[in-house]
Protein backbone atom coordinates (compact mmCIF):
# COMPACT_ATOMS: atom_id res chain seq x y z
CA UNK A 1 0.00 0.00 0.00
CA UNK A 2 2.27 2.75 1.57
CA UNK A 3 5.45 1.38 -1.91
CA UNK A 4 2.34 1.69 -4.25
CA UNK A 5 1.31 5.41 -2.89
CA UNK A 6 5.39 6.00 -3.29
CA UNK A 7 5.59 4.93 -6.58
CA UNK A 8 2.46 7.14 -7.66
CA UNK A 9 4.22 10.07 -6.22
CA UNK A 10 7.18 9.08 -7.91
CA UNK A 11 5.44 8.94 -11.25
CA UNK A 12 3.62 12.24 -11.00
CA UNK A 13 6.79 14.10 -9.65
CA UNK A 14 8.75 12.70 -13.16
CA UNK A 15 5.77 13.92 -14.74
CA UNK A 16 6.50 17.90 -13.12
CA UNK A 17 8.15 20.97 -14.51
CA UNK A 18 10.42 20.53 -11.35
CA UNK A 19 11.64 17.40 -12.41
CA UNK A 20 12.09 18.29 -16.09
CA UNK A 21 14.16 21.13 -15.16
CA UNK A 22 16.13 19.91 -13.13
CA UNK A 23 16.61 16.26 -15.05
CA UNK A 24 18.03 17.93 -17.87
CA UNK A 25 19.56 21.16 -16.22
CA UNK A 26 22.78 20.92 -18.60
CA UNK A 27 21.19 17.81 -20.90
CA UNK A 28 19.37 19.01 -24.31
CA UNK A 29 21.68 21.76 -24.70
CA UNK A 30 20.83 23.02 -21.38
CA UNK A 31 17.51 23.19 -21.66
CA UNK A 32 17.06 23.19 -17.36
CA UNK A 33 19.36 26.43 -17.31
CA UNK A 34 17.87 28.02 -19.91
CA UNK A 35 14.06 27.68 -18.73
CA UNK A 36 15.46 29.42 -15.61
CA UNK A 37 17.40 32.34 -16.89
CA UNK A 38 14.21 32.83 -19.10
CA UNK A 39 11.92 32.65 -16.26
CA UNK A 40 14.11 35.12 -14.57
CA UNK A 41 14.19 37.51 -17.64
CA UNK A 42 10.17 37.10 -17.49
CA UNK A 43 10.15 38.34 -14.14
CA UNK A 44 12.52 40.98 -14.36
CA UNK A 45 10.14 42.32 -17.40
CA UNK A 46 7.36 42.28 -14.77
CA UNK A 47 8.67 43.94 -12.57
CA UNK A 48 9.58 46.72 -14.97
CA UNK A 49 6.21 46.65 -15.96
CA UNK A 50 4.30 46.62 -12.44
CA UNK A 51 6.73 48.68 -10.09
CA UNK A 52 8.86 50.88 -13.06
CA UNK A 53 5.64 51.64 -15.00
CA UNK A 54 7.27 50.57 -18.15
CA UNK A 55 4.62 50.98 -20.48
CA UNK A 56 2.93 48.27 -18.69
CA UNK A 57 -0.35 48.06 -20.83
CA UNK A 58 2.21 45.93 -23.38
CA UNK A 59 4.79 44.97 -21.25
CA UNK A 60 2.80 43.47 -18.93
CA UNK A 61 1.09 40.92 -21.13
CA UNK A 62 4.39 40.64 -23.10
CA UNK A 63 6.36 39.26 -19.72
CA UNK A 64 3.13 37.37 -18.64
CA UNK A 65 3.11 35.49 -22.29
CA UNK A 66 6.54 34.95 -22.05
CA UNK A 67 6.64 33.30 -18.44
CA UNK A 68 4.02 30.97 -19.33
CA UNK A 69 5.22 30.04 -22.64
CA UNK A 70 8.80 28.93 -21.07
CA UNK A 71 7.00 27.03 -18.62
CA UNK A 72 8.42 23.26 -18.92
CA UNK A 73 5.90 20.52 -20.56
CA UNK A 74 3.16 23.57 -20.55
CA UNK A 75 3.45 23.86 -24.37
CA UNK A 76 1.03 26.89 -24.47
CA UNK A 77 2.85 27.70 -27.77
CA UNK A 78 3.87 25.71 -30.38
CA UNK A 79 6.35 27.91 -32.62
CA UNK A 80 6.81 24.97 -34.62
CA UNK A 81 3.43 25.04 -36.47
CA UNK A 82 4.19 28.63 -37.47
CA UNK A 83 8.19 28.37 -38.58
CA UNK A 84 9.13 25.63 -40.33
CA UNK A 85 12.86 25.19 -39.52
CA UNK A 86 13.85 23.97 -42.59
CA UNK A 87 12.15 26.06 -44.93
CA UNK A 88 11.69 29.61 -43.61
CA UNK A 89 9.52 30.90 -46.46
CA UNK A 90 7.15 27.46 -46.32
CA UNK A 91 3.47 28.54 -46.51
CA UNK A 92 1.74 28.85 -43.48
CA UNK A 93 -0.40 25.64 -42.93
CA UNK A 94 -3.68 27.03 -41.46
CA UNK A 95 -5.30 23.46 -41.32
CA UNK A 96 -2.42 22.65 -38.87
CA UNK A 97 -3.15 25.38 -36.80
CA UNK A 98 -6.54 25.00 -36.45
CA UNK A 99 -6.32 21.28 -35.81
CA UNK A 100 -3.14 21.11 -33.11
CA UNK A 101 -2.87 24.37 -31.97
CA UNK A 102 -4.43 25.95 -28.71
CA UNK A 103 -5.50 29.29 -27.10
CA UNK A 104 -2.12 31.13 -28.13
CA UNK A 105 -1.55 29.45 -31.45
CA UNK A 106 -4.84 30.78 -32.65
CA UNK A 107 -4.21 34.11 -31.00
CA UNK A 108 -0.61 34.48 -32.38
CA UNK A 109 -2.96 34.11 -36.14
CA UNK A 110 -3.35 38.09 -35.34
CA UNK A 111 0.10 38.83 -35.30
CA UNK A 112 1.23 36.31 -38.03
CA UNK A 113 -1.73 37.68 -40.59
CA UNK A 114 -0.70 41.41 -39.61
CA UNK A 115 -4.46 41.82 -38.23
CA UNK A 116 -3.35 43.44 -34.67
CA UNK A 117 -0.88 46.39 -35.49
CA UNK A 118 -3.74 47.88 -38.06
CA UNK A 119 -6.00 47.51 -35.37
CA UNK A 120 -4.15 49.05 -32.76
CA UNK A 121 -3.51 51.64 -35.38
CA UNK A 122 -7.44 52.17 -35.87
CA UNK A 123 -7.46 52.93 -32.19
CA UNK A 124 -4.40 55.43 -32.45
CA UNK A 125 -6.15 57.12 -35.31
CA UNK A 126 -8.97 57.81 -32.79
CA UNK A 127 -7.16 59.28 -30.43
CA UNK A 128 -4.84 61.82 -32.86
CA UNK A 129 -5.44 65.05 -33.46
CA UNK A 130 -3.90 66.30 -36.08
CA UNK A 131 -4.19 69.55 -36.14
CA UNK A 132 -1.02 71.52 -34.69
CA UNK A 133 0.24 69.53 -37.76
CA UNK A 134 -2.39 70.81 -40.37
CA UNK A 135 -1.88 74.28 -38.65
CA UNK A 136 2.00 73.98 -38.85
CA UNK A 137 2.76 71.95 -42.07
CA UNK A 138 6.55 72.16 -42.15
CA UNK A 139 6.42 70.29 -38.93
CA UNK A 140 5.66 67.65 -40.77
CA UNK A 141 9.49 67.33 -42.28
CA UNK A 142 10.49 66.33 -38.56
CA UNK A 143 8.85 63.50 -38.81
CA UNK A 144 10.19 62.69 -41.38
CA UNK A 145 13.71 63.73 -40.30
CA UNK A 146 13.55 61.61 -37.03
CA UNK A 147 13.20 58.01 -39.13
CA UNK A 148 16.73 58.65 -39.98
CA UNK A 149 17.83 56.45 -36.91
CA UNK A 150 15.77 53.82 -38.80
CA UNK A 151 17.75 53.77 -41.91
CA UNK A 152 21.10 54.33 -40.15
CA UNK A 153 20.64 51.15 -38.02
CA UNK A 154 19.71 49.14 -40.87
CA UNK A 155 22.83 49.90 -42.86
CA UNK A 156 24.55 49.26 -39.41
CA UNK A 157 22.71 45.72 -39.27
CA UNK A 158 23.66 45.34 -42.40
CA UNK A 159 27.37 45.83 -41.76
CA UNK A 160 27.10 43.62 -38.44
CA UNK A 161 25.80 40.83 -40.83
CA UNK A 162 28.44 41.12 -43.60
CA UNK A 163 31.02 40.90 -41.47
CA UNK A 164 29.17 37.49 -39.05
CA UNK A 165 28.84 39.41 -36.26
CA UNK A 166 26.23 38.64 -33.86
CA UNK A 167 24.97 35.86 -36.14
CA UNK A 168 22.81 38.40 -38.39
CA UNK A 169 21.58 36.29 -41.88
CA UNK A 170 22.36 33.20 -40.33
CA UNK A 171 21.71 31.45 -43.38
CA UNK A 172 24.62 34.06 -44.83
CA UNK A 173 22.12 34.81 -47.89
CA UNK A 174 22.33 38.61 -48.32
CA UNK A 175 18.41 38.23 -48.34
CA UNK A 176 18.10 37.04 -44.42
CA UNK A 177 20.75 39.81 -43.49
CA UNK A 178 18.75 42.36 -45.77
CA UNK A 179 15.52 41.15 -43.97
CA UNK A 180 16.58 41.07 -40.48
CA UNK A 181 18.34 44.49 -40.60
CA UNK A 182 15.23 46.37 -41.92
CA UNK A 183 13.23 44.44 -39.00
CA UNK A 184 15.70 45.89 -36.18
CA UNK A 185 16.15 48.89 -38.14
CA UNK A 186 12.37 49.71 -37.70
CA UNK A 187 12.78 49.93 -33.94
CA UNK A 188 14.33 53.73 -34.99
CA UNK A 189 10.60 54.55 -35.28
CA UNK A 190 9.70 54.60 -31.73
CA UNK A 191 6.27 52.92 -32.81
CA UNK A 192 5.22 49.18 -31.16
CA UNK A 193 2.70 48.17 -33.84
CA UNK A 194 4.43 49.07 -36.80
CA UNK A 195 7.67 47.67 -35.49
CA UNK A 196 5.60 43.99 -34.79
CA UNK A 197 3.67 44.72 -38.21
CA UNK A 198 7.70 44.62 -40.46
CA UNK A 199 9.44 41.52 -38.02
CA UNK A 200 6.62 39.15 -38.27
CA UNK A 201 6.77 39.18 -42.07
CA UNK A 202 10.62 39.79 -42.43
CA UNK A 203 12.07 37.92 -39.63
CA UNK A 204 9.52 36.48 -37.55
CA UNK A 205 11.87 34.64 -35.07
CA UNK A 206 13.36 38.08 -34.15
CA UNK A 207 9.85 38.70 -33.25
CA UNK A 208 9.75 38.77 -29.01
CA UNK A 209 13.44 40.22 -29.12
CA UNK A 210 12.43 43.83 -31.14
CA UNK A 211 9.15 44.29 -29.63
CA UNK A 212 10.66 44.12 -25.91
CA UNK A 213 12.89 46.56 -27.47
CA UNK A 214 10.99 48.51 -29.29
CA UNK A 215 8.40 49.06 -26.22
CA UNK A 216 11.16 49.23 -23.69
CA UNK A 217 12.89 52.00 -25.56
CA UNK A 218 9.81 54.26 -25.73
CA UNK A 219 9.08 53.94 -21.97
CA UNK A 220 13.13 54.92 -21.38
CA UNK A 221 12.37 58.06 -24.05
CA UNK A 222 12.36 60.52 -21.25
CA UNK A 223 15.76 59.38 -19.92
CA UNK A 224 17.44 58.82 -23.55
CA UNK A 225 16.22 62.09 -24.92
CA UNK A 226 17.07 65.08 -22.89
CA UNK A 227 21.01 64.26 -23.28
CA UNK A 228 21.23 64.44 -26.92
CA UNK A 229 18.64 67.76 -26.87
CA UNK A 230 20.88 69.94 -24.46
CA UNK A 231 24.11 68.90 -26.53
CA UNK A 232 22.82 69.27 -29.99
CA UNK A 233 20.79 72.46 -29.04
CA UNK A 234 22.38 75.83 -27.79
CA UNK A 235 20.71 77.86 -24.45
CA UNK A 236 19.61 80.27 -26.61
CA UNK A 237 17.40 78.32 -29.55
CA UNK A 238 16.42 76.22 -26.59
CA UNK A 239 14.58 79.48 -25.05
CA UNK A 240 12.83 80.23 -28.88
CA UNK A 241 9.12 80.93 -28.05
CA UNK A 242 7.39 79.78 -31.03
CA UNK A 243 3.98 81.78 -32.25
CA UNK A 244 0.70 80.29 -31.27
CA UNK A 245 -0.65 77.88 -33.97
CA UNK A 246 -3.90 79.00 -35.67
CA UNK A 247 -6.69 77.22 -34.99
CA UNK A 248 -8.25 74.39 -37.58
CA UNK A 249 -11.38 74.22 -39.18
CA UNK A 250 -13.08 71.06 -39.27
CA UNK A 251 -12.80 70.60 -42.82
CA UNK A 252 -9.18 70.70 -42.92
CA UNK A 253 -9.67 67.90 -40.55
CA UNK A 254 -11.85 65.75 -42.46
CA UNK A 255 -10.01 66.31 -45.30
CA UNK A 256 -6.46 65.54 -43.63
CA UNK A 257 -7.01 61.67 -43.27
CA UNK A 258 -8.39 61.39 -46.98
CA UNK A 259 -5.54 63.51 -48.57
CA UNK A 260 -2.81 61.41 -46.71
CA UNK A 261 -4.82 58.21 -47.25
CA UNK A 262 -4.73 58.97 -51.48
CA UNK A 263 -1.27 60.07 -50.94
CA UNK A 264 0.67 57.39 -48.78
CA UNK A 265 -0.95 54.50 -50.70
CA UNK A 266 -0.47 55.47 -54.31
CA UNK A 267 3.09 55.54 -53.81
CA UNK A 268 3.90 52.89 -50.88
CA UNK A 269 1.02 50.09 -51.02
CA UNK A 270 2.61 48.26 -48.62
CA UNK A 271 2.03 50.86 -46.18
CA UNK A 272 -1.98 50.67 -46.73
CA UNK A 273 -3.06 48.73 -43.68
CA UNK A 274 -1.39 50.40 -41.32
CA UNK A 275 -2.02 54.28 -42.43
CA UNK A 276 -5.27 53.35 -44.02
CA UNK A 277 -6.22 52.33 -40.34
CA UNK A 278 -4.70 55.34 -38.57
CA UNK A 279 -6.26 57.50 -40.93
CA UNK A 280 -9.95 55.55 -40.73
CA UNK A 281 -9.81 55.78 -37.01
CA UNK A 282 -8.55 59.18 -37.30
CA UNK A 283 -11.60 60.04 -39.96
CA UNK A 284 -14.43 58.41 -38.05
CA UNK A 285 -13.12 60.90 -34.62
CA UNK A 286 -13.05 64.19 -36.81
CA UNK A 287 -16.30 63.01 -39.02
CA UNK A 288 -18.62 63.25 -36.11
CA UNK A 289 -20.89 61.01 -37.11
CA UNK A 290 -20.05 57.77 -35.70
CA UNK A 291 -19.22 58.45 -31.90
CA UNK A 292 -19.88 54.50 -30.90
CA UNK A 293 -17.75 53.55 -33.65
CA UNK A 294 -14.92 55.99 -32.03
CA UNK A 295 -15.72 55.30 -28.85
CA UNK A 296 -15.28 51.58 -29.39
CA UNK A 297 -12.36 51.43 -31.22
CA UNK A 298 -10.68 53.82 -29.04
CA UNK A 299 -11.15 51.63 -25.59
CA UNK A 300 -12.63 48.07 -26.14
CA UNK A 301 -11.56 47.22 -29.22
CA UNK A 302 -8.19 48.46 -29.00
CA UNK A 303 -7.40 47.20 -25.29
CA UNK A 304 -8.68 43.25 -25.98
CA UNK A 305 -6.31 43.60 -29.45
CA UNK A 306 -3.60 44.95 -27.11
CA UNK A 307 -3.73 41.82 -24.55
CA UNK A 308 -3.36 39.21 -27.46
CA UNK A 309 -1.02 41.33 -29.07
CA UNK A 310 0.72 41.19 -25.77
CA UNK A 311 0.90 37.87 -24.71
CA UNK A 312 1.37 36.18 -27.76
CA UNK A 313 4.57 38.17 -28.83
CA UNK A 314 6.12 37.56 -25.22
CA UNK A 315 5.20 33.37 -25.71
CA UNK A 316 7.35 34.02 -28.77
CA UNK A 317 10.28 34.36 -26.45
CA UNK A 318 11.57 30.74 -26.53
CA UNK A 319 15.03 30.29 -24.69
CA UNK A 320 16.24 28.40 -28.11
CA UNK A 321 15.41 31.82 -30.80
CA UNK A 322 15.56 34.66 -27.74
CA UNK A 323 19.02 33.48 -26.41
CA UNK A 324 21.23 34.21 -28.37
CA UNK A 325 23.66 37.34 -28.62
CA UNK A 326 21.54 38.35 -31.75
CA UNK A 327 19.26 39.56 -28.83
CA UNK A 328 21.72 41.46 -26.84
CA UNK A 329 22.66 42.75 -30.18
CA UNK A 330 19.31 43.94 -31.05
CA UNK A 331 18.31 45.40 -27.56
CA UNK A 332 21.55 47.31 -28.61
CA UNK A 333 21.21 48.33 -32.12
CA UNK A 334 17.45 49.62 -31.12
CA UNK A 335 19.08 52.28 -28.38
CA UNK A 336 21.43 53.27 -31.45
CA UNK A 337 18.36 53.54 -33.53
CA UNK A 338 16.62 55.76 -31.23
CA UNK A 339 19.40 58.30 -30.51
CA UNK A 340 20.05 58.55 -34.12
CA UNK A 341 16.00 58.83 -34.71
CA UNK A 342 16.60 62.02 -31.64
CA UNK A 343 19.61 63.38 -33.35
CA UNK A 344 18.26 63.57 -37.02
CA UNK A 345 15.07 65.31 -35.86
CA UNK A 346 17.18 67.80 -33.79
CA UNK A 347 19.46 68.56 -36.66
CA UNK A 348 16.74 68.86 -38.58
CA UNK A 349 15.26 71.40 -36.00
CA UNK A 350 18.24 73.39 -36.29
CA UNK A 351 18.13 73.93 -39.54
CA UNK A 352 14.43 74.75 -39.98
CA UNK A 353 15.17 76.87 -37.12
CA UNK A 354 18.20 78.81 -39.25
CA UNK A 355 15.77 78.85 -42.33
CA UNK A 356 12.88 80.86 -40.70
CA UNK A 357 15.10 82.97 -38.80
CA UNK A 358 14.62 81.85 -35.38
CA UNK A 359 10.79 80.86 -35.71
CA UNK A 360 11.27 77.37 -34.57
CA UNK A 361 12.13 76.11 -31.58
CA UNK A 362 14.69 72.90 -32.47
CA UNK A 363 13.62 71.18 -29.66
CA UNK A 364 10.55 70.11 -31.25
CA UNK A 365 12.58 68.50 -33.11
CA UNK A 366 13.25 65.00 -31.16
CA UNK A 367 9.53 64.82 -31.09
CA UNK A 368 9.67 63.73 -34.79
CA UNK A 369 9.61 60.30 -33.32
CA UNK A 370 6.85 58.45 -32.81
CA UNK A 371 5.84 57.71 -29.44
CA UNK A 372 3.17 59.81 -28.61
CA UNK A 373 2.80 61.74 -26.34
CA UNK A 374 5.91 61.02 -24.53
CA UNK A 375 8.83 62.45 -27.01
CA UNK A 376 6.30 65.89 -27.49
CA UNK A 377 5.94 65.89 -23.39
CA UNK A 378 9.55 65.72 -23.10
CA UNK A 379 10.53 68.56 -25.98
CA UNK A 380 7.98 70.63 -23.10
CA UNK A 381 10.01 69.91 -20.36
CA UNK A 382 13.52 70.26 -21.39
CA UNK A 383 12.08 73.92 -23.09
CA UNK A 384 10.48 74.77 -19.91
CA UNK A 385 13.55 73.99 -17.81
CA UNK A 386 15.13 77.09 -19.82
CA UNK A 387 12.20 79.56 -20.09
CA UNK A 388 9.45 78.53 -17.76
CA UNK A 389 6.84 80.65 -19.92
CA UNK A 390 7.35 78.39 -22.63
CA UNK A 391 4.67 76.08 -23.91
CA UNK A 392 6.15 74.00 -26.56
CA UNK A 393 3.58 71.03 -26.09
CA UNK A 394 1.34 71.56 -28.75
CA UNK A 395 4.28 72.76 -31.35
CA UNK A 396 6.05 69.27 -30.62
CA UNK A 397 2.58 67.47 -30.96
CA UNK A 398 2.97 68.09 -35.02
CA UNK A 399 6.18 66.45 -35.62
CA UNK A 400 4.88 63.67 -33.18
CA UNK A 401 2.03 62.34 -35.20
CA UNK A 402 3.79 63.17 -38.11
CA UNK A 403 6.34 60.43 -36.80
CA UNK A 404 3.53 58.06 -36.63
CA UNK A 405 3.25 58.52 -40.13
CA UNK A 406 6.74 58.59 -40.85
CA UNK A 407 7.27 55.43 -39.65
CA UNK A 408 4.70 53.71 -40.92
CA UNK A 409 5.45 54.62 -44.31
CA UNK A 410 9.55 53.61 -43.53
CA UNK A 411 7.59 50.17 -42.96
CA UNK A 412 6.01 50.33 -46.03
CA UNK A 413 9.71 51.06 -47.71
CA UNK A 414 10.93 47.92 -45.73
CA UNK A 415 8.25 45.65 -46.92
CA UNK A 416 8.39 46.80 -50.82
CA UNK A 417 11.59 46.38 -50.92
CA UNK A 418 12.24 42.47 -49.18
CA UNK A 419 9.13 41.31 -48.64
CA UNK B 1 26.69 38.44 -53.54
CA UNK B 2 30.06 39.63 -52.47
CA UNK B 3 30.46 41.81 -49.12
CA UNK B 4 30.89 45.24 -51.29
CA UNK B 5 28.05 44.62 -53.16
CA UNK B 6 25.65 43.70 -49.77
CA UNK B 7 26.98 46.91 -48.50
CA UNK B 8 26.62 48.49 -51.38
CA UNK B 9 22.79 47.58 -52.20
CA UNK B 10 22.41 48.41 -48.64
CA UNK B 11 23.63 52.42 -48.59
CA UNK B 12 21.32 52.64 -51.72
CA UNK B 13 18.78 51.30 -50.43
CA UNK B 14 19.22 53.70 -46.94
CA UNK B 15 19.53 56.71 -49.15
CA UNK B 16 16.59 55.89 -51.18
CA UNK B 17 14.29 55.09 -48.07
CA UNK B 18 15.09 58.00 -46.62
CA UNK B 19 14.37 60.16 -49.62
CA UNK B 20 10.96 58.14 -50.03
CA UNK B 21 9.79 59.11 -46.89
CA UNK B 22 10.92 63.11 -47.26
CA UNK B 23 9.16 62.67 -50.60
CA UNK B 24 5.50 61.53 -49.55
CA UNK B 25 5.50 63.29 -46.17
CA UNK B 26 6.82 66.88 -48.14
CA UNK B 27 3.58 66.16 -50.76
CA UNK B 28 1.57 65.77 -47.48
CA UNK B 29 2.97 69.00 -46.50
CA UNK B 30 1.83 70.76 -50.18
CA UNK B 31 -1.40 69.27 -49.75
CA UNK B 32 -1.92 70.33 -45.89
CA UNK B 33 -0.50 73.93 -47.24
CA UNK B 34 -3.08 73.75 -50.74
CA UNK B 35 -5.55 72.98 -48.22
CA UNK B 36 -5.40 76.15 -45.95
CA UNK B 37 -5.51 78.22 -48.97
CA UNK B 38 -9.00 77.23 -49.29
CA UNK B 39 -10.46 76.85 -46.19
CA UNK B 40 -9.02 80.69 -45.50
CA UNK B 41 -12.31 82.43 -47.12
CA UNK B 42 -14.52 80.10 -44.90
CA UNK B 43 -13.41 81.01 -41.76
CA UNK B 44 -14.70 84.23 -41.92
CA UNK B 45 -17.87 82.83 -41.88
CA UNK B 46 -17.19 80.09 -38.83
CA UNK B 47 -15.94 81.70 -36.15
CA UNK B 48 -19.24 84.16 -35.65
CA UNK B 49 -21.48 81.42 -33.97
CA UNK B 50 -18.90 79.89 -31.87
CA UNK B 51 -17.92 83.31 -30.10
CA UNK B 52 -21.12 83.48 -27.29
CA UNK B 53 -21.52 79.93 -26.45
CA UNK B 54 -18.08 80.50 -24.89
CA UNK B 55 -19.24 83.66 -22.58
CA UNK B 56 -22.50 81.97 -21.75
CA UNK B 57 -20.29 78.77 -20.90
CA UNK B 58 -17.88 80.93 -18.12
CA UNK B 59 -19.38 79.78 -15.01
CA UNK B 60 -20.25 82.70 -12.28
CA UNK B 61 -18.24 82.50 -9.41
CA UNK B 62 -20.14 81.82 -6.08
CA UNK B 63 -18.21 84.31 -3.45
CA UNK B 64 -19.62 81.81 -0.30
CA UNK B 65 -18.00 79.10 -1.58
CA UNK B 66 -14.72 81.16 -2.93
CA UNK B 67 -14.11 82.62 0.50
CA UNK B 68 -14.98 79.29 2.68
CA UNK B 69 -12.05 77.82 0.36
CA UNK B 70 -9.76 80.74 0.78
CA UNK B 71 -10.65 80.40 4.84
CA UNK B 72 -10.05 76.90 4.76
CA UNK B 73 -6.72 77.46 2.45
CA UNK B 74 -5.22 80.13 4.99
CA UNK B 75 -6.20 78.32 8.23
CA UNK B 76 -4.40 75.10 6.47
CA UNK B 77 -1.21 76.88 5.61
CA UNK B 78 -1.07 78.30 9.01
CA UNK B 79 -1.83 75.46 11.17
CA UNK B 80 -4.92 76.80 12.56
CA UNK B 81 -7.91 75.78 12.92
CA UNK B 82 -10.76 77.53 10.00
CA UNK B 83 -12.83 78.95 12.96
CA UNK B 84 -10.30 80.93 14.42
CA UNK B 85 -9.42 83.04 11.04
CA UNK B 86 -11.94 85.40 9.44
CA UNK B 87 -11.61 86.57 6.20
CA UNK B 88 -12.66 90.01 5.78
CA UNK B 89 -11.44 91.12 1.91
CA UNK B 90 -10.10 89.42 -1.18
CA UNK B 91 -8.64 90.51 -4.07
CA UNK B 92 -7.92 88.89 -7.31
CA UNK B 93 -3.93 90.12 -8.15
CA UNK B 94 -2.53 89.40 -11.34
CA UNK B 95 0.35 87.68 -9.54
CA UNK B 96 2.11 86.20 -13.28
CA UNK B 97 4.70 83.61 -11.18
CA UNK B 98 1.75 82.14 -9.10
CA UNK B 99 -0.07 81.97 -12.00
CA UNK B 100 2.36 80.00 -13.82
CA UNK B 101 3.59 77.82 -11.48
CA UNK B 102 -0.10 76.48 -11.10
CA UNK B 103 -0.39 76.12 -15.20
CA UNK B 104 3.08 74.19 -15.18
CA UNK B 105 1.80 71.57 -12.14
CA UNK B 106 -1.02 70.94 -13.76
CA UNK B 107 0.32 70.52 -17.07
CA UNK B 108 2.84 68.51 -15.82
CA UNK B 109 0.38 65.79 -14.15
CA UNK B 110 -1.52 65.79 -17.11
CA UNK B 111 0.84 64.50 -19.48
Amino acid sequence: MLTKLMDGFGTFFAKTGVAEIFTKLTADDFYGLKTLVMLAIACVLLYLAIVKKFEPLLLLPIAFGMLIANLPLGEVMHMELFIDPHDPNAHLNIQRIVEEGGLLDLLYLGVKLGIYPPLIFLGIGCMTDFGPLISNPKSILLGAAAQLGVFITFIGAILLGVFGIGGFGADGTADTIFKEAAAIGIIGGADGPTAIYVTKTLAPSLLSAIAIAAYSYMALIPIIQPPFMKLITTKKERQIVMEQLRPVTKREKILFPIIVTIVVVLIVPDAAPLVGMLMLGNLIKESGVADRLCKTAQNELMNIVTIFLGITVGATAKADTFLTPKTLLIIALGLVAFCFSTVGGLIFGKIMCKVTGGKVNPLIGSAGVSAVPMAARVSQKVGQEENPANFLLMHAMGPNVAGVIGSAVAAGVFLVLFA
Amino acid sequence: MNKFEVIGEGLADTVMGLCIVFLILIIIMLVIKAMALFSVEKKTEEPAPAAPVEIAAEPEEDSLELIAVITAAVAAAMGTSAASIQIRSYKKLDGGAWNRAGRRDVLENRF
